[in-house]
């Protein structure tokens, strides 16, 4: 009765392969995310070796002060948002392969 | 610098009616409270919009209020620095265990510390810990709601800190969080409107051709601005300051915003994981709005006293906000800026001396003596009553910035609790030695050097460096990285000695984190490879030991 247990083994892989993938996109997600979200926090860090951005202006403010009032107040918003969606549906993955398993 | 002097009475018509408020639905709520979980968290029923308006005036401290805009007014726009990281700090709060630490179900520090590592000890430090933190988070807001009772009352600070200290601490020991929660929903949008309306009118009076946009609408004053103070918006480092005092700030505020003991109670009040975590992106919002708005104040704040030559002791200059609207505006602007200001500080009072209350109620005595449901909901408000009380004598002799002492309890928190909390989520080596080693190597090398700037009771503490604008993130530098290096190789160490591995309820751990990440019970084994690799954390690590090494030789 070989065919029945290849057929077992076979499940068994392939639900371990699904779960395995769902963990790494977990993760993928978290720190790609997680490390983006550093570099925003940096942003006048990288500032520094461009001080004319000074003499640049938008809506008369100079950049830094108009990039703090405009894009670090939004950008990392609607980050958070995709991240989260993508977190979300990483979380109905994990039920899914839970209940292939039964 | 301009003062009112006598009683003014519309601000205390307000102020008190807001305060009744609060206590009415801090009456109303105690009612409903039938256990712990109602007492703590709001029985964690808080829908996504309730729970982003509370986490709003979590964060929205006093100190933001009133502080952000001294600050700004001390250090100009070097505070976008600490700003972008606070937001940042919050959103890796939600993408790396906001999630987790909910499904955990537990709603202190102190408490995740405790389960996760299984460990008595560790939970006795981190109790210790958070209490101090929020102790000296809590300075800050009573120092606000003296400066604003003050106003409202034409009497001195102590006996406005007295008076002002007791009725917040009444309305938090009547309701518990469940009063808070609530309370704070409606305490964060009266932070925003008390925040934008006043503002508007400010810069009206100052001539902003876009005042109804208050947070874009003042470009047309740069170059006034730039005239009367060159050198405001500069964000290029000092040439005196070291670069490490920036990277302190990266590392302090950025690391202690993920983990601010109050603010994750927030996560475990929230019905769902999902709704808690577009919750707080909804808080995040409304939290960068109120930003943009004290940048805005702040502005307004230095073009004021630069156009006028107006003298202000930097101690004075947590009333600014206060000020401008006094004298640009009129009764109605300064009794809405009052009224934001202490709602803004009765919430992050609450949350912390909820977090105090739960912390020697629940994490202390509660696990070392059993208590009946009806012996803790008594023991946690008699806590919280006398915490409160101790915070009151501690603010007698302040700092000079209220937001100093913030910034320093953030930090100590970056210190000691973001390590366990992201190595403990996403790491199942991370062990109990691992964690108290993290936690003291962290905290008191944070508590060690220019504490003074917190507190200036802390002589203990040595000055490493007196830059212009406030010392205090600077040991994160160091502090941050040695907790977590300190975290991961003493864990990885003592998960290789026999002796010690023996010790650590591997299997309960590993289980806990798995069903912290949501994996169902059927995708659970006890070989599984999940979160069990010691690369990543090895590689972590390496990192923060060359930035320990930085901050000690660099």
């Amino acid at each position: 009765m070989t065919e029945p247990k290849a057929s077992v083994e076979h499940k068994t892989v392939t639900y371990t392969d699904k779960a395995t993938r769902v963990y790494k996109q977990e993760l993928t997600i978290v720190v790609i995310s997680t490390l983006m979200v550093m570099v925003i926090a940096m942003g006048v860090f990288f500032m520094q070796p461009l001080p004319q951005l000074l003499n640049v202006t938008v809506w008369g403010f100079p950049f830094p002060y108009w990039y703090q009032l405009t894009l670090n107040w939004v950008g990392p918003i609607l980050l958070g948002y995709f991240v989260c969606s993508l977190l979300a549906k990483n979380d109905e993955e994990k039920e899914r392969v839970g209940k292939e398993d039964k | 610098m301009p003062t009112r002097e006598g009683v003014f009475g519309l601000g205390i018509v307000v102020v008190v009616a807001l305060i009744a408020s609060f206590i009415i639905i801090g009456e109303v709520a105690r009612r409903r409270i039938m256990d712990t979980d109602g007492y703590y968290v709001a029985g964690r029923s808080i829908g996504p919009v309730t729970n982003a308006l509370a986490v709003v005036s979590s964060y929205l401290s006093l100190a933001t209020f009133l502080g952000f805009t001294a600050m700004i007014w001390g250090i100009q726009s070097k505070l976008l620095i600490m700003s972008q990281a606070w937001m940042c700090g919050y959103l890796i709060m939600i993408i790396t265990f906001s999630g987790p630490l909910r499904r955990m179900g537990t709603y202190t520090a102190a408490g995740y510390v405790a389960e996760r590592f299984k460990s008595e000890s560790a939970r006795l430090i981190a109790v210790t810990f958070m209490i101090f933190i929020m102790i000296m988070y809590a300075v800050s807001q009573m120092k606000g709601i003296a400066h604003v009772f003050e106003m409202l009352l034409g009497i001195s600070y102590v006996p406005a800190l007295f008076i002002g200290g007791l009725i917040v601490v009444v309305y938090v020991t009547l309701g518990g969080m469940y009063g808070v929660t609530w309370s704070q929903a409606v305490q964060g949008a009266i932070c925003v409107i008390a925040m934008l309306i006043p503002v508007m009118a400010i810069l009206k009076a100052l001539g902003a051709s876009g005042w109804m946009l208050p947070f874009w609408g003042y470009g047309n004053m740069t170059p006034a601005m730039m005239e009367a103070f060159p050198k405001f918006f500069s964000t290029v480092f000092h040439p005196d300051v070291h670069p490490k005092w920036y990277q302190g700030i990266f590392f302090s505020m950025l690391f202690g915003t993920a983990s601010v003991p109050h603010y994750l109670s927030r996560v475990a009040s929230a019905k769902t994981i999902k709704e808690g975590r577009y919750g707080f992106l909804i808080g995040l919002f409304f939290i960068g709005l109120v930003n943009v708005l004290t940048f805005a104040a702040g502005f307004s704040g230095v073009l004021y006293t630069n156009m006028f030559n107006i003298d202000i002791a930097a101690v004075e200059a947590d009333k600014l906000l206060l000020i401008l609207s006094d004298v640009f505006v009129g009764n109605w602007a300064l009794a809405m800026v009052m009224a934001g200001a202490i709602a803004a500080g009765v919430s992050t009072v609450a949350g912390a001396l909820i977090v105090i209350g739960t912390g020697i109620a629940h994490d202390i005595v509660g696990n070392y003596r059993e208590l009946s449901q009806r012996q803790k909901l008594i023991l946690a408000p008699v806590v919280t009553f006398i915490a409160g009380v101790v915070i009151i004598f501690v603010t007698i002799s302040p700092p000079t910035f209220a937001l100093a002492s913030v910034i320093w309890a953030i930090a100590l928190s970056a210190s000691v609790f973001t390590a366990p909390l992201i190595m403990g989520i996403w790491w199942k080596g991370a062990n109990k030695y691992g964690v108290i080693a993290g936690m003291l190597v962290g905290g008191f090398l944070c508590m060690y050097a220019n504490a003074q700037f917190a507190h200036p009771s802390f002589t203990w503490s040595p000055i490493w460096s007196n830059v212009p604008y406030g010392a205090i993130p600077y040991p994160g530098v160091l502090s941050v990285p040695a907790s977590f290096a300190a975290l991961i190789f003493v864990s990885m160490i003592t998960n290789r000695i026999p002796s010690l591995a023996a010790g650590i309820p591997r299997k309960e751990t590993d289980y806990l984190v798995e069903t912290a990440h949501g994996w169902p019970e059927e995708t659970i084994s006890e070989d599984s490879p999940r979160y069990r690799s010691d690369a990543g954390p090895a590689l972590i690590g390496a990192i923060m030991l060359c930035f320990v090494f930085y901050a000690l030789f660099g």
